[in-house]
């Protein structure tokens, strides 16, 4: 059998072109109803994804903080007190707990996706998320706890 | 059969070729609680108005035809219960995300070419078995694909998806998930030409993991997992090819 | 008017069409082909056959056997050359499918698995769990996706075969986006449109059986064969009718009575071995004999007063609960998925309600071997025709198999018949066009109308239920024709509430239910002049299977008037008549 990928001709399809010609010409006059701008608050699967979404932001805004603190240190010890005092100011305060919480959230949301996005099969059946979720958990705490022991120690 | 006085509404938006402005016909159907909505669309067109189009057969959830949006969200009619809804009314309205033809009906050709687009078909490779003998297959491979090839193509996961509602070009959950029905399989050795429509901008990179494609796949497919499967493959080839810029394609 | 041309055009898009289409291209891939389809392939009702697919593979099994199997479940109205052929065909046939794909179940050493199913000696029916069908459209269609010359006709409905100097040249079809109507033109076609099971009331078959290319057939002077056989399946959920795979039973599932008796040992078919016995299910015995014997067992016990009543009708309990939970979901989740949805039990821990539902067509379009009809240029395959290989009563799993085998059959003939034919008298087939171009338009604008699409279609359900149901009288027979015959003329004056050209499924319901008529007056009249028991047609007025008279197929041919009813001989080779005997020994 000779392979029928070697055998496509073009879609121009001899005598009976007007007949594609014509369909494809009367398709964009046709509504497209679709889930329109506030798709995200047409129920709470899709409003946690658009709240998992939007901790980038967040995130992003801290790391433009993050970034002047580093300049803040090549400056001097003047610039880096002066920067960690304004860091400690009310309003950013507020913005590095909201940072945290997001980041949390982010984190606890895509380590219990995991096991969507890497499926391993004993036999037949998929093992448990478990054996995919709690690593992460392990490894998250673990790091953690080395980050503030040599914080605070 | 329950006393005549029992009927549900139900509120079925209306279209056909040029008109311009939204429209929703309203009718009283007798409420039985072993009716799903298809019968009632059924029994509006058999007594009460013969030109309401859409489309349906099997009745019976495989044959993939009966998607609709039912109070907003994306359902085969045929296996929704009017006793979920019962007695508040029933919105029907054809898929979202989809051009619509006539009243309930939807254009299914951007959903073919996409699909063809992913070569969903057994790409040989080197051992094809004689043409007497079947390829060997352990139940433990056939697992590793099977729930991929459950998808009946009824494009509800098109209609949930804000991806495929924002961009329509994304090649979409069912036939990213039949790429990897293929991809998965012991038998085939196509994998690295369909990874070129999964990796082009339209394909799996496009998908943001709302993970909506799964929670409405009437058939347990989980195209959200076989996207992000995909997109991990997708990856390595692009670190593999990184590092062995001429590889073995 | 602007023609389209192929070489070959298939009408139907399910499994024999798709195989069809294959056949085509690897016969000769420069022939183009047209697949006309009123629904998109996978929509087609290939997709709901559950159970799974026959074919000798293993090496405890053997053609004979499967043939023997095949010829006594058709009560020897099967002809026998084509049933060979059948066998014989069969395992390469599913053995290239596995190679395009498709998902077999599997033993652990890798090769395909088989199991048990009615009426076959040995287990020899592959399967994908019981989602068979499905896989085997779905890896067919995708499969067809790669044959670039393959021109798919989605959604467009056949209206007219197109002939002209003897031979069918084509199809007048409409596009249901558009509502216009294009002769296809073809040096041949072959058409795989199905069954008709939509004729009856209470039937496990789609909405889109309406048995249109039988009645395009029969219209164009092909005899529609057998017609008088209609399959009840033995196991539909009350009400809806959906299908309960005869697979419950090959993995071990039980049919009893309200009295919790297994009701088929009074019925010829053996003796029950308990449930936990290492040889349950036996078969072909028990739960395991054909469909015929076991749908007429179950009017017996009606008649007894041995079945549940319901809301939906009476019913008797399959159950499978023995088989336990984490079987049925690995053998037949579909089951269990369509009794949760649609009968409201779980399988795992409740019998499920079932009773007999039309599910087959036997007869169809008089094709042979070849898959030829009398029509030069006409082919047909699949359940709109009739070899026949299933003669009085089909065998479960037989009929995936058939549309594979002759629908590759099919395929290659009609290729070869493509190469030494041309299109000719093309003014003859635009006037044919036109004719029916007119014919519609009447139709769609006839506002005199008074009668209702569903009133009428309803009467006609009623009537063949009531007249050509499990048991038949002549009466009851005649009474049937005289309702069709009726209706007829009632269908002439149709009011439609649906004036619009794109997707006018109000216009489309009224052309099936013009097919639908035709294949209930022959089913109805091929059945009268039967006067004889034979597999699925039993009559209280003739009990006895008469093989002097009727060792016949039945011919019906179009007329202006009642169907002509004709006889042909059936072709016997190795196994004379004889006894179908079930339930221990041959």
């Amino acid at each position: 059998m000779t392979d029928p990928e070697k055998r496509r001709p073009s879609h121009n399809l001899h005598s009976n072109w007007w007949l594609n010609h014509t369909r494809y010409r009367q398709r964009d006059t046709r509504p497209r109803p679709d889930l329109g701008a506030t798709w995200w608050l047409r129920g709470s699967s899709y409003f946690f994804v658009f709240i998992r979404e939007l901790t980038s932001v967040f995130i992003a805004l801290y790391l433009i903080l993050f970034i002047g603190l580093i300049a803040a240190l090549y400056i001097g010890a003047e610039a880096y007190n002066d920067y960690m005092e304004l860091l400690w100011s009310p309003p950013l305060t507020v913005i590095q707990v909201f940072t945290l919480l997001f980041a949390l959230f982010h984190t606890v949301t895509w380590f219990n996706l995991t096991p969507k996005a890497v499926r391993i099969l004993k036999g037949e059946s998929p093992i448990s998320p478990l054996f995919l979720i709690t690593p992460l958990y392990i490894v998250w705490l673990g790091v953690s706890s080395i980050v503030l022991w040599m914080i605070f120690s | 059969m329950t006393v005549d006085t029992d009927r549900i509404p139900l509120k079925i938006s209306r279209y056909t070729e040029g008109q311009t402005t939204d429209g929703y016909d309203e009718y009283m159907v007798p409420y039985n609680e072993d009716w799903v909505v298809l019968d009632a669309l059924n029994y509006i067109k058999d007594y009460v108005d013969g030109s309401l189009a859409y489309r349906w057969s099997c009745r019976m959830g495989v044959c993939g035809s009966c998607g609709m949006m039912i109070n907003g969200k994306p359902k085969l009619t045929c296996s929704a219960f009017l006793s979920e809804y019962y007695p508040d009314p029933i919105v029907v309205e054809p898929l979202a995300n989809f051009r619509v033809e006539r009243d309930l009906i939807v254009d299914m050709d951007d959903f073919i070419h996409k699909l063809d687009s992913v070569k969903p078909w057994l790409i040989e490779g080197d051992s094809v078995p004689p043409a007497n003998r079947e390829y060997k297959q352990t139940p433990a491979q056939l697992a590793k694909y099977k729930q991929y090839s459950m998808c009946i193509n009824c494009t509800l996961c098109y209609s949930a998806c804000p991806v495929a509602s924002n961009e329509p070009e994304f090649v979409g959950p069912a036939a990213i998930a039949l790429a990897q029905r293929y991809n998965l399989d012991s038998r085939d050795s196509g994998k690295e030409q369909r990874l070129d429509v999964l990796m082009a901008n339209e394909g799996v990179w496009d998908c943001t993991f709302v993970g909506e494609c799964s929670n409405v796949c009437p058939k347990g497919v989980d195209p959200a997992a076989a996207i992000q499967q995909a997109k991990l493959e997708s990856a390595l080839a692009y670190a593999k090819s990184l590092i062995m810029p001429k590889g073995n394609k | 008017m602007r023609s389209i041309k192929h070489d070959i055009l298939i009408i139907g898009g399910g499994g024999a069409g798709l195989r069809a289409a294959i056949a085509v291209s690897q016969e000769n891939p420069d022939l183009d082909v047209a697949v006309v389809s009123k629904v998109y392939p996978m929509r087609s009702h290939t997709v709901a056959a559950e159970g799974g697919m026959a074919a000798v593979i293993k090496p405890n099994d053997s053609f004979e056997d499967h043939i023997y199997d095949t010829v006594s479940g058709s009560d020897w109205l099967a002809d026998q050359d084509a049933v060979e052929f059948f066998v014989r065909t069969a395992p390469s046939e599913l053995i290239q499918l596995e190679h395009w794909g498709c998902p077999w179940s599997r033993e652990s050493d890798g090769s395909v698995a088989v199991r048990p199913f009615g009426g076959m000696q040995i287990e020899r029916t592959w399967f994908a769990a019981d989602k068979t069908g499905f896989h085997v459209l779905h890896s067919l269609f995708q499969t067809t996706l790669k044959y670039r010359s393959l021109q798919r006709y989605d959604e467009w409905m056949a209206l007219r075969l197109l002939t002209h100097d003897g031979r069918c040249q084509g199809v007048a079809a409409m596009e249901l986006r558009t509502g216009r109507i294009v002769p296809i033109l073809a040096k041949a076609v072959i058409m795989c449109t199905g069954g008709g099971g939509r004729v009856f009331p209470f039937t496990t078959n789609a909405a889109i059986k309406t048995g249109d290319g039988m009645a395009l057939a029969y219209r164009a002077g092909v005899a529609l064969k057998d017609m008088e056989f209609v399959q009840y399946h033995p196991t539909g959920l009350p009400g809806t009718g959906i299908l309960i795979t005869e697979a419950a039973r090959g993995e071990g599932g039980i049919l009893v009575n309200n009295k919790g008796h297994r009701y088929l040992s009074d019925y010829d078919l053996g003796k029950p071995l308990p449930i936990d016995h290492h040889d349950h299910p036996k078969n072909r015995t028990m739960e395991l004999g054909p469909r015929d014997r076991l749908s007429q067992a179950f009017i017996h016990e009606q008649t007894k007063g041995n079945v549940f009543e319901g809301p939906h009708g009476t019913y008797v309990h399959l159950d499978v609960r023995h088989l336990g939970e984490s079987y049925i979901e690995k053998k037949i989740p579909f089951v269990r998925e369509l009794s949760n949805n649609y009968g409201g039990v779980d399988p795992v821990h409740e019998p499920i309600p079932v009773r007999p539902v039309v599910h087959y067509m036997m007869g169809g379009i008089d094709t042979d071997i070849e898959a030829a009809t009398t029509l030069p240029g006409l082919y047909a395959a699949g359940e709109c025709a009739c070899v026949s290989i299933n003669g009085a009563n089909r065998l479960g799993s037989n009929s995936l198999t058939e549309l594979l085998v002759f629908g590759a059959q099919a395929g290659r003939n009609a290729a070869i018949f493509a190469q030494q034919h041309g299109i000719s008298g093309e003014n003859d087939l635009l006037s044919q066009t036109q004719d029916e171009i007119n014919r519609i338009s009447e139709l769609l604008g006839n506002r005199a109308g008074d009668e209702k699409i569903a009133d009428l279609r309803n009467i006609m359900t009623s009537a063949l239920e009531e007249g050509a149901g499990i048991y038949r009288n002549a009466e009851g027979m005649q009474k049937a024709c005289t309702t069709i015959t009726e209706l007829r003329k009632r269908s002439k004056n149709l009011k439609l509430d649906d004036t619009s050209l794109s997707y006018n499924t109000e216009l489309t319901s009224a052309i099936e239910l013009d097919f639908m008529l035709d294949i209930a007056e022959t089913v109805t009249f091929s059945a009268l002049r039967r006067k004889e028991s034979r597999g699925s047609h039993q009559r209280t007025d003739f009990p006895e299977r008469d093989d002097d008279e009727f060792l016949k197929h039945s011919l019906a041919y179009n007329t202006d008037d009642a169907p002509r009813i004709e006889h042909k001989d059936v072709v016997i080779t190795n196994l004379p008549p004889a006894k179908r005997i079930y339930g221990g020994g041959k």
